[in-house]
């Protein structure tokens, strides 16, 4: 593992002395302080009450400073504590203030050996949300281990998954406030070195108060594109994390968030499903066919609609078109209307089902879905085709693996229903030659969005049989091309 | 800002020809007709629904002008599936394939027709004989009798 980098200091000038430290962190209420007599020497201990654990620092750092810490003189001190009197995993010399707060809020203890140095002892809180299965990834035979929200635990479960000792971690700092640890995890002698270089180079050009959201993370390192469309994949499953790895592609983790990120992220691999490497290539390949599929009807079944009923009925067939044109009798609204009011009601439906409790959420959902929908048929405020076409584009929309990617699909399925409302067929194929227009110009790590597509070999959308797969993807320049012999 | 501009530039195409090149008509504005009949009386055409609408002109573009001028709601004729012609509207059959689908069944009249019982009639008993078929004059067009009440089907 490489040594960590210290990232962005936050800049504390002074000496390190105990009024200087004290004073970093004066108002602090969680900010802990402590004197010890070591022989005819006064040593400071300090440390942040709930990231550091008052036992472990009883155990580990107090009891042998006063126990077995001996000296002439506070140089020797020093260096007695440092090759092992206090009995630490880590101890971390720190040569200067900003060391000093760094390492108190990551839960070290620093003590300060006046006018020598400090060491800083790690002594974490072992409180921490324990590994638990995936609650969005969920699969049938898949690993039920999936990140949480310590970054260390995370790459715990990466090394558990990669044993390889060329697996590479090179953690930073990013957030001038936040001071967030982030992590870029690739495979040594895999992946591009310029890929890795890349995002190293973004996470320093990161220069904000703090990144604590997924988003902020997402945009701060993929440029804050003017798209719906994720350029970054996430993921909660540590067993995918860690394919994408092998795969040569770029991994970030950012403690705080149980997810990781990976990069570069194109249309193939926001499709693919874990359960995809859980089933065999007959049965995955025929679900992926579906996820492409249903991609296509939510995108366009909408607009396809509109367009159909307002501009072409004679397309429709005759028995269809009968029973549509009774059905939209005596509802007051057109069709361009009923949709686009549909498609607004199920996206609240949606974002009250995630506002609210899961048991409550549930219950929104099927008083909104079906006793409201149900009724409003009856009451011919809207037509029986009109909502099967939502539904069924909402149902679609689901299908779709990446929540992110759903949501970009759903922004442009609004915009193709506007179109085929003014433009009937010829809207939506506007709309549609638009959104490939703007995913041919995205690229994340210089790989362009419909990458898989460039090339006609079917592998993208069929899962290929795994004797067959012997080379990484090419796109991502991988530095050893062979997976297997 | 060039693509700002282009952007505009479609916007303004789409405000100003918008409503002239995409006009579309809801499908609940649109009175499908099951069933149509066309007569010639007097050099004039007359043309009538089961829908209960009726148009005349000297030409058969003119009866379907006027009938879709006077009718209530969208006359929409892509849904005719039977065609009940007179003897002296035989005709136009050439000219009614620009108006109505070719797989139109075709019947001819003989006495007067009622157009509503006509509908549940034909939909029992199809013609079988279409508009092309008749078009490319592919034997004789079946016979619609109605005689006491009742209707009969003579091919």
């Amino acid at each position: 593992m490489e040594q960590p980098s210290t990232g962005k200091k936050i800049q504390y000038p002074g000496a390190l002395t105990d009024e200087n430290i004290c004073a970093i962190f004066q108002g602090a209420g969680d900010f802990v302080y402590r004197k010890l007599q070591c022989d005819k020497f006064t040593l400071y201990t300090y440390g942040i009450d709930g990231l550091i654990s008052g036992g472990d620092a009883s155990d580990y750092i107090f009891k042998p400073i006063t126990e077995h810490l001996r000296g002439e003189t506070m140089a020797s001190i020093y260096q007695s504590a440092l090759d092992g009197a206090i009995y630490n995993s880590v101890a971390s010399p720190c040569e200067d203030l900003d060391a000093v707060a760094l390492k108190l809020v990551n839960g070290f203890c620093v003590v300060l050996f006046p006018e020598v140095g400090a060491l800083a002892f790690e002594v974490k809180t072992g409180e921490k949300r324990s590994v638990s299965p995936p609650e969005v990834e969920n699969t049938i035979k898949g690993p039920k281990d999936a990140f949480v929200e310590t970054v260390r635990s995370n790459t715990s479960l990466i090394r558990r998954h990669l044993r390889s000792p060329d697996l590479r971690i090179y953690e930073t700092q990013v957030g001038r406030r936040s001071l967030t640890n982030v992590s870029v995890v690739y495979l040594e002698g895999i992946t591009n070195p310029e890929l890795v270089a890349r995002m190293k180079r973004r996470l320093l050009e990161i220069d904000v108060d703090g990144i604590l959201s997924p988003a902020a993370v997402e945009e701060y390192v993929t440029g804050s594109r003017a798209t719906a469309f994720p350029l970054m994949q996430y993921t909660e499953r540590s067993d995918r994390f860690c394919h994408g790895i092998l795969d040569g592609r770029v991994g970030l983790l950012v403690d705080g968030l149980p997810l990781g990120y990976l990069a570069p992220a194109d249309l193939g691999f926001l499709m693919e499903s874990p359960e995809d490497r859980g089933s065999d290539y007959v049965s995955a390949s025929c679900i992926r066919v579906l996820r492409y599929a249903a991609l296509l009807l939510s995108l366009v079944i909408p607009g396809f609609y509109i367009a159909m009923a307002t501009f072409h009925q004679e397309m429709i067939p005759l028995p269809m078109l009968r029973a549509m044109i009774e059905s939209k009798q005596s509802v007051p609204f057109s069709t361009a209307v009923e949709v686009l009011g549909l498609l607004i009601a199920f996206e609240l439906l949606q974002e009250s089902g995630i506002h609210l409790p899961q048991s409550i959420g549930q219950s929104v959902s099927i008083i909104g879905g079906i006793v409201v929908g149900t009724a409003a048929v009856e009451a011919k405020l809207i037509s029986p085709a009109a909502l099967i076409a939502v539904s069924i584009a909402g149902v679609c929309g689901f299908v779709l693996p990446n929540r992110d990617f759903a949501q970009a699909i759903r922004v442009w399925q609004f915009v193709v229903a506007v179109l085929g409302a003014i433009a009937g067929l010829f809207g939506v194929t506007v709309g549609a030659i638009a959104l490939l227009i703007h995913l041919s110009q995205l690229t994340c790590l210089d790989v362009a969005y419909l990458a898989p597509f460039s090339k006609i070999k079917g592998a993208t959308i069929f899962r290929r049989r795994l004797r067959y797969s012997k080379e990484r993807n090419p796109e991502l320049h991988p530095q050893d091309r062979r997976n297997q012999r | 800002m060039k693509r700002w501009s282009v952007l505009a530039f479609l916007v303004l195409l789409v405000i100003v020809f918008g409503d002239h090149l995409f006009v579309g008509t809801d499908v609940a504005e649109l009175q499908p007709v099951e069933v149509i009949r066309v007569g010639v009386c007097e050099e004039t055409i007359t043309v009538e629904t089961d829908t209960g609408e009726s148009g005349s002109g000297a030409t058969l573009e003119e009866a379907f002008e006027n009938l879709k001028e006077h009718a209530m709601g969208e006359i929409f004729l892509e849904t005719a599936d039977y065609l009940i012609i007179t003897p002296e509207s035989e005709v136009l059959i050439e000219e009614l394939t620009d108006f109505l689908r070719p797989t139109c069944y075709v019947c001819m009249e003989a006495g007067q027709t009622d157009m509503k019982k006509a509908a549940q009639f034909l939909n029992a008993h199809k013609p079988g004989k279409t508009l092309l078929e008749c078009h490319r004059r592919k034997g004789d067009i079946p016979l619609l009798i109605t005689e006491e009440g009742g209707m009969r089907l003579v091919s």
